[in-house]
């Protein structure tokens, strides 16, 4: 059976006086994808930037309770997020590459880590990481040419190739497709497949289908709440909680 | 009123906006071009200065130089004698007053004139050469049609016995007008023929090159720290509002700090662009940090977002991500801080540019004036040869701003484009 | 909390689709009984009504099916939604065959003889009037979404074998009575099979009923009465 990757324990999420998250306690499993859903503001985007500290740039922000990564707090005031994020990437809703060069947008991540400290071995892990991404054929004659000269889809991908290039073991996705056009979706959705051979995934995502199509345990929250979490099949097709049922049939008023 | 009568009045009056907008492009341009105008018709004279061809023959007697004489003796030679042999054959005067009006009509800088002529070549001894001599600022003015000839002897400041001989001249076609080296190559004179802006464009780019290098690494560190890495509290808040002010404090209140602090206190050398310099600095310094800031702020969210999630720290984040997206704001912004700083003049009076220096200065504590300064200067003088000079200096500060501009809109244009 | 769609006209289709199922379920409840008076009573007038009744029980079926299509293509329904839609499906399938079975039951009346004997005729009579309950309860599990009434109907299946089997019994002893009654006897064979196979039909609808209602399969196989050697 799977391990668990990440672990959270009664966390709360605080902006000021607002609180964002009540008590959740949600386990995600190593190599798999899990999806977040949830109506809007329901504080899934705020549980996946707990995982890899985002949330530290927004001042008003404090987050109590634990939250582990193989046993290693997150939430330690000591811990160096530099090295946190090197293991855990993150692709966002907007696509934004670095307005550099295709090449210097993946080689960025490597280099500032010391990972490549030759040419050719940079060389490589750009390679390697496009491949991955499947975008290396469609690019790989032009990567000096400006990251913000792709189309939408291939943005996106090259904002996941900038994510796997410093090698990480997570990568949270915050609505990754919800700028795309269908095929560029699709596309998405097989690299996400692929993908989960190697890391773990998190993935939020407004699109109830998505979530079935891509993920293997899908958790629902709501103002806050984890309101129920499990296989993904069970979810959809006949969840536990009334709520939860109301939601994905579309019947919350 | 029926719909068609509303519809015709809202065009109407659309119409009406219209006219009004060009109109007052029209009138802005108008007045622009009667500045430009008005400046370019008095100025464009000074780049001209009248000549007098004359020929000289370099007595080696009156010289006192021995033949095989080395470089220095020949440097020490004195020319005063030869000049005024020479001179004096120009035109037949048959007293020593009418010699000294004859004399009158070269500008004093002849001697040299033909010391430097000689200098180039040494083989003129015994020889005689034609050179074109400055002519004294008087004649200058003749010849530019600036002195009106129909007043009483008195009146004028040229004698009858000079008109004549400058009659001759003309009719001989031994007076011209030569490109005027002096106004690029001279500091400041009493003498309008041989004033140039030598010393004021020096000392003035002496004064911007030490505003720039203590302005701009100063402000836009200031402005990165504001920007990014200060707590947003209220003392924030105070600092930012008070640089929002120090932009609108006029400059002659930085004069004044000038003096009390750079020249009472510390004892800095009068005069000087060291001075100008820093006073221009502080003065700039909120001139560059609002552009800077407001660039910095103009960079997305995203792109910092992107930045640290893939593991660079804060500082990383801004100095290799927001901070090269903010340079053409930035960069377009110290250029216009810059060019203002180029056409300040009171707070360099206020430090003593107004002092009458001749030297083109060699360092940036040496005395100097400014551009702006210099046409202040000129513009108080009586002689009418400044007139000319007064409105020279303005096209060339008209000319370097306009090109700073142009430089600035050009990067801001050529940096953008990378971005998107 | 609403309980209803925020898309209305999502609404409207479910409702559509579950009152389509209920009146064709009530038309098919009409057939079962028609067929089954007109075989025990030898009715041989009332045999087209019944034939006409069983075109319009095709109609609701594909009306059901159109209807289905256009909310899985449209509403992409998740959870109780997709159940109920599925569940539909299945359904109508199994009224449809109750149905084409009454419809066979019902031409089998032709060549009856009028003078059939009174056990054989009791037999068919209580196994007809089990299905028809039978039927009957589970459209109202179906209406109700009761679980425990669905479960037994499935339960009672094993009834409706041992029933058949008593009736296969005297329809097989009447035969063997005498020659002549060969031709008949096969068709009243076939109309006891039909009743049996009307009640698997309806043992099906009850487990699609659990399966909506509770989102789990019924574990275990079908409880089974005796059966005929076939």
């Amino acid at each position: 059976m799977s391990n668990i990757k990440i672990k959270s324990k009664n966390l709360d999420v605080f902006y000021g006086d607002k609180q964002a998250l009540f008590d959740v306690n949600l386990d995600l499993n190593e190599k798999e994808v899990t999806a977040l859903i949830g109506p809007s503001g329901c504080g899934k985007s705020t549980f996946i930037r707990c995982i890899n500290r985002m949330n530290d740039v927004i001042d008003i922000c404090k987050v109590t309770g634990n939250i582990e990564m193989d046993g290693m707090n997150i939430n330690d005031k000591n811990l160096d997020v530099v090295a946190l994020r090197e293991k855990v990437g993150m692709v966002f809703q907007k696509p934004n590459p670095f307005p550099k060069s295709i090449y210097d947008n993946i080689s960025y991540g490597p280099k500032i880590h010391g990972k490549g400290e030759t040419k050719s071995e940079l060389d490589q892990i750009v390679e390697n990481s496009l491949k991955k991404s499947a975008l290396w054929e469609e690019v790989k004659d032009r990567l000096d040419e400006p990251g913000t000269s792709l189309s939408g889809g291939q943005q996106q991908r090259l904002c996941i190739a900038r994510a796997i290039s410093v090698n990480p073991e997570v990568i949270l996705m915050d609505e990754p497709c919800s700028a795309l056009d269908p095929i560029a979706t699709a596309k998405i959705e097989e690299l996400i497949d692929e993908l989960k051979k190697t890391y773990t995934i998190v993935i939020v995502t407004h699109s109830m289908a998505q979530a079935v199509r891509v993920s293997q345990k899908t958790g629902f929250f709501h103002l806050g709440k984890l309101i129920e979490v499990g296989k993904t099949e069970k979810i959809f097709k006949n969840p536990d909680n009334k709520m939860t049922q109301d939601y994905i049939t579309g019947r919350f008023g | 009123m029926t719909k068609d009568e509303r519809l015709k009045k809202r065009h109407q009056a659309e119409k009406r906006f219209r006219f009004y907008g060009l109109a007052s492009i029209f009138v802005a341009l108008l007045f622009v071009v009667i500045l430009v105008q008005n400046i370019f018709s008095k100025g464009s004279s000074a780049f001209k200065k009248t000549v007098i061809t004359t020929e000289v023959f370099f007595d080696q007697e009156l010289l006192e130089i021995q033949n095989g004489a080395s470089q220095d003796e020949i440097m020490e030679a004195d020319f005063y004698d030869v000049m005024i042999e020479n001179l004096i054959k120009a035109y037949p005067a048959k007293d020593r007053d009418e010699e000294d009006e004859l004399l009158k009509l070269f500008s004093s800088e002849a001697e040299i004139e033909i010391k430097k002529a000689f200098l180039k070549d040494n083989n003129l001894i015994g020889k005689t050469i034609t050179l074109d001599l400055t002519a004294s600022d008087d004649i200058d003015q003749l010849h530019k049609g600036n002195y009106p000839r129909d007043l009483p002897e008195e009146r004028r400041r040229i004698s009858n016995f000079q008109l004549i001989i400058y009659d001759y001249f003309v009719e001989k076609k031994k007076i011209s007008k030569n490109f005027n080296n002096y106004f690029f190559n001279n500091g400041d004179s009493r003498d309008p023929e041989l004033a140039g802006i030598g010393g004021a464009l020096v000392g003035s780019l002496y004064s911007i090159l030490i505003c720039l290098l203590l302005a701009f690494p100063v402000a836009v560190l200031a402005s990165i720290y504001l920007e990014e890495f200060a707590p947003k509290n209220k003392i924030t808040d105070f600092i930012e509002i008070n640089i929002n002010n120090l932009a609108a404090v006029p400059s002659i209140v930085y004069g004044l700090l000038a003096l009390q602090i750079l020249l009472a206190t510390i004892q800095l050398p009068r005069s000087t662009p060291l001075v100008a310099g820093i006073t221009l600095a502080l003065m700039t310094l909120p001139r560059i940090i609002i552009p800077c800031r407001a660039s910095l702020k103009a960079v997305p969210p995203s792109i910092r977002e992107g930045a640290l999630a893939v593991g660079a720290s804060k500082f990383q984040s801004v100095f290799h991500h927001v901070v090269p997206l903010a340079l053409p704001g930035t960069l377009s912004g110290t250029i216009i801080g810059l060019a203002q700083a180029l056409g300040e003049t009171a707070p360099l009076i206020l430090i003593g540019m107004v002092a009458f220096v001749v030297d083109i200065p060699s360092s940036p504590v040496d005395p100097s004036s400014s551009l702006p300064v210099q046409v202040y200067l000129w513009s108080e003088s009586a002689e009418r040869g400044f007139v000319e000079k007064t409105s020279a200096t303005i096209m060339m500060l008209l000319t370097f701003l306009i090109v700073m501009n142009f430089v600035a809109v050009y990067l801001r244009q050529k940096f953008e484009k990378r971005w998107n | 909390m609403s309980s209803e769609h925020t898309v209305k006209s999502y609404e409207e289709e479910l409702q559509f689709l579950k009152d389509s199922l209920i009146k064709m379920g009530s038309l098919t409840e009409s057939q079962l009984s028609d067929a089954m008076d007109a075989v025990i009573k030898v009715d041989k007038d009332s045999i087209d009504k019944i034939i006409k009744s069983d075109e319009e029980i095709n109609k609701f079926r594909s009306k059901i099916d159109t209807q289905i299509m256009n909310l899985l293509v449209k509403r992409a329904p998740m959870a109780i939604d997709l159940r109920e839609t599925i569940s539909s499906l299945k359904i109508s399938q199994d009224l449809e065959r109750i149905g084409d079975l009454s419809k066979s039951n019902a031409k089998k009346v032709k060549p009856l003889p009028l003078d059939l004997p009174e056990e054989l005729l009791g037999n068919l009579k209580r196994l007809g009037e089990l299905v028809m309950k039978q039927l009957n309860d589970v459209l109202d599990s179906y209406v109700n979404k009761n679980f425990d009434k669905a479960k037994e109907v499935w339960e009672k299946d094993e009834q409706v074998d041992d029933l058949t089997y008593i009736a296969m019994e005297s329809v097989i002893d009447f035969l063997s009575k005498d020659k002549k009654n060969l031709d008949f006897s096969t068709h009243l064979i076939f109309a006891t099979k039909n009743l049996e196979r009307a009640g698997d039909h309806i043992t099906n609808i009850a487990e699609t009923v659990c399966y909506l209602v509770k989102g789990e399969y019924l574990k275990g196989s079908r409880p089974k009465g005796k059966v005929i050697q076939e």
